[in-house]
């Protein structure tokens, strides 16, 4: 399949910060691919590369199989970006928003007003075309924002954290409208640090910290790369050191964590732990709240390989 | 064009703002000439109401009693001396003035009798017709002497001695001149205070970093950009210009338009738009400015510029010390520039006022893109 982004060991520094360390990848076309990394991982210092918004010291970036550069306009033509904060001009209205910055790429008029149409209609603004921006909520402030990244029809559409800061509403909101665009052919950069929405959505994911890859695929791929099966939860007012080391004992544990009153005990393989678990806890007469099972996550995939939480 | 058409976007959002300073220039023009046409009536004014019983039949009393009737209002009555006195404490009339018979007579042969004047000697200004009808008598006494005919010394002295014609047409002359003056002198406050509130939100909203970012990525080169802005700021400015122009011109009359002083008064306004477009382009580079900030930037750059650059206060009543921080100022120069126009001047000091504030207007330019340039390295 045809290859839309290439980055090859790319390198970019802060003075003695190093912001990617001969950081690698490549975005097949029509992935929704997930950069997943805490904050300060290099996520948006790599999209500001790949759209030469960055100089960089070191590597190439590659986008539809041409070398990116700055003055490469007629590649920034196929891209759109919707970043985390709302970038729209206060002094025009909904419309005239998505006008501008579809007429940053679109010159010939009447194609451009179809367009402006179709991004109305498929953020859900229509009703909202001759308001200004400071009258709508937030959520549909974001919605304007994808609206005006997205109104030119690009086939390469990179969000740069888009729900930060957003309603859980209109959070699924952009997700199912990504997952649309997808649908329609564009390709996906997705970059978060919310592991729950890149599980969601991405076809491929992958995990960076540091400026460097720590692994990638899709999530059933990543999570196949950890001894971590199945994780036991329990809400625990209070718990003895003793009985965190009677915990460890039990067969296929590898690790016990008491934190915030949360116990997490998790598993590598082995069948009917949550019983094993209960079994424990009632001989010793632990009191309990809450007990749950649930499989490893994205965070458990970081958290075995870094061995420190993605929300760290 | 789509950049342009976005500039005036923003700028019409601010329209409101703008046109308040048009019309802050508008009332300040209205007022002026509003004054200064009250005072040219008040000098007008000073024609009196007097009372002339001319006894005598002689050609000299008759012209006597037109001469008073040009500049004054003059009615021929008779009255006894009762009523002579009450309608000057009543200041219904100023002064009762008899010309005794036999005073043509008189006039020819230098003899003594005098129009007799009656007025309220607590009230000098009584005296003042007094001193008119002797001046009128003794120039037209000379002109006699100098060979002329009665009638032909008469018109002589309306010439030389009417107060009305002589001093209406050089009032008239001189109060055009300085409600022009004067407007053309307030005018950068207005200039400065729009061009501010026009440019400097269109800026600050454009140099938002996430925008900027944004626009940035769209592939849009730096310098299609640019050329736009500048573009539509020079457009901008010119109708401003245009605008504020055509008040201090209509102000001035159709007399003042056209001519060389015009001309020069509009040369100075281009260099000060010029500078203050410089000046706004400056302040953007440097701050990133809210609605708020702009206001605030607008109403102490305006003020402070006005005040010190001899806009409000004539340069004449400056301090040393204001006058030294002033010239650093592109209105310092356009006052100075608008004293030598209306002065007559020559030419290289005008000259040197404009490029005074052209320099002006790219040093700050220049300090702009300087501390842009290093911000963008840090």
């Amino acid at each position: 399949m045809e290859e839309i982004v290439r980055v090859n060991n790319l390198v970019k520094r802060y003075k003695d910060l190093i912001a990617l360390d001969n950081f690698s990848f490549s975005i097949k076309k029509g992935e929704i691919f997930g950069l997943l990394g805490p904050n300060g991982s290099g996520k948006s210092t790599t999209i500001n590369c790949i759209l030469s918004l960055l100089t960089y010291d070191k590597g190439e970036v590659y986008l539809f199989g041409e070398k990116m550069n700055v003055n490469r306009n007629d590649i920034k033509k196929r891209i759109g970006l919707i970043g985390q904060n709302v970038a729209v001009f206060n002094e025009l209205s909904v419309y005239e928003n998505i006008d501008f910055f579809c007429g940053l790429y679109i010159n010939d008029k009447a194609t451009r007003r179809k367009y402006v149409e179709d991004a109305l209609e498929f953020t859900g603004l229509n009703d909202y075309r001759k308001k200004s921006p400071k009258k709508l909520s937030g959520g549909l402030i974001r919605r304007l924002n994808i609206a005006c990244g997205i109104a030119h029809k690009p086939e390469l559409i990179i969000f740069d954290e888009p729900t930060v800061a957003v309603d859980p509403q209109s959070r699924n909101n952009i997700l199912e409208g990504i997952k649309d665009l997808n649908k329609n052919g564009a390709t996906v950069i997705y970059t978060s640090h919310y592991m729950e929405e890149v599980e969601e959505i991405c076809s491929r994911i992958l995990i960076m910290d540091k400026g460097h890859e720590i692994c990638q695929g899709t999530a059933d791929e990543l999570k196949g790369q950890i001894k971590n099966t199945e994780n036991v939860i329990l809400n625990v007012k209070y718990i003895d050191e003793s009985d965190l080391e009677g915990l460890k004992k039990i067969h296929h544990v590898y690790s016990v964590k008491y934190a915030d009153k949360v116990l997490t005990i998790r598993f590598s393989g082995g069948k009917h732990n949550i019983s094993h678990v209960l079994d424990y806890i009632s001989e010793h007469s632990i009191n309990y709240e809450r007990i749950y099972s649930e499989l490893p996550t994205l965070n458990d995939v970081f958290l075995e390989i870094t061995g420190k939480e993605l929300r760290d | 064009m789509l950049l342009y058409k976005a500039f005036f976007k923003i700028v019409k959002k601010n329209l409101p703002m703008i046109l308040m300073y048009v019309s802050i220039i508008l009332m300040i023009t209205l007022i002026s000439k509003v004054s200064l046409e009250k005072s040219a009536e008040e000098r007008r004014a000073l024609k009196y109401d007097i009372i002339v019983e001319n006894k005598d039949d002689s050609e000299i009393s008759k012209e006597l009693c037109t001469y008073l009737s040009k500049i004054h209002n003059v009615t021929d009555k008779k009255l006894t001396r009762d009523q002579i006195k009450e309608k000057i404490f009543y200041e219904e009339i100023l002064s009762y003035i008899v010309i005794p018979k036999g005073f043509g007579d008189s006039f020819e042969t230098d003899g003594d009798l005098k129009p007799e004047s009656l007025y309220d000697e607590n009230m000098p200004v009584g005296m003042s017709v007094n001193m008119q009808i002797n001046t009128w008598l003794n120039s037209v006494k000379n002109y006699q002497k100098l060979g002329l005919s009665l009638k032909e010394s008469v018109e002589k002295c309306d010439e030389t001695l009417n107060p009305d014609s002589y001093v209406h047409l050089e009032t008239s002359k001189k109060n055009e001149k300085s409600l022009t003056e004067s407007v053309f002198n307030y005018l950068p406050y207005g200039i400065l205070s729009a061009i501010l509130l026009s440019i400097l939100p269109v800026f600050s909203s454009f140099n938002e970093e996430k925008k900027n970012q944004r626009i940035l990525a769209a592939g849009l080169p730096a310098t299609k950009r640019n050329l736009y802005f500048a573009l539509a700021s020079i457009s901008l400015a010119m109708i401003l210009l245009i605008v504020f122009d055509a008040i201090g011109s209509i102000a001035g009359g159709p007399e003042i338009m056209f001519t060389k002083t015009w001309w020069f008064v509009i040369l100075n306004t281009l260099c000060y738009v010029i500078c203050a477009s410089l000046l706004a382009l400056m302040i953007s580079n440097i701050f990133n400015l809210n609605n708020t900030g702009v206001s605030i930037v607008t109403n102490i750059v305006g003020l402070g510029f006005s005040f010190l650059g001899g806009t409000f206060v004539p340069l004449e009543y400056l301090g040393d010390e204001a006058k030294i921080i002033g010239k650093f100022t592109p209105n310092y120069w356009y006052s100075t520039a608008n004293d030598y126009i209306f002065q007559g001047k020559n030419m290289s000091n005008i000259l040197l006022c404009f490029g005074l504030q052209l320099i002006i207007g790219v040093a700050l330019f220049c300090v702009g893109l300087t501390v842009a340039k290093v911000r963008k390295k840090a």
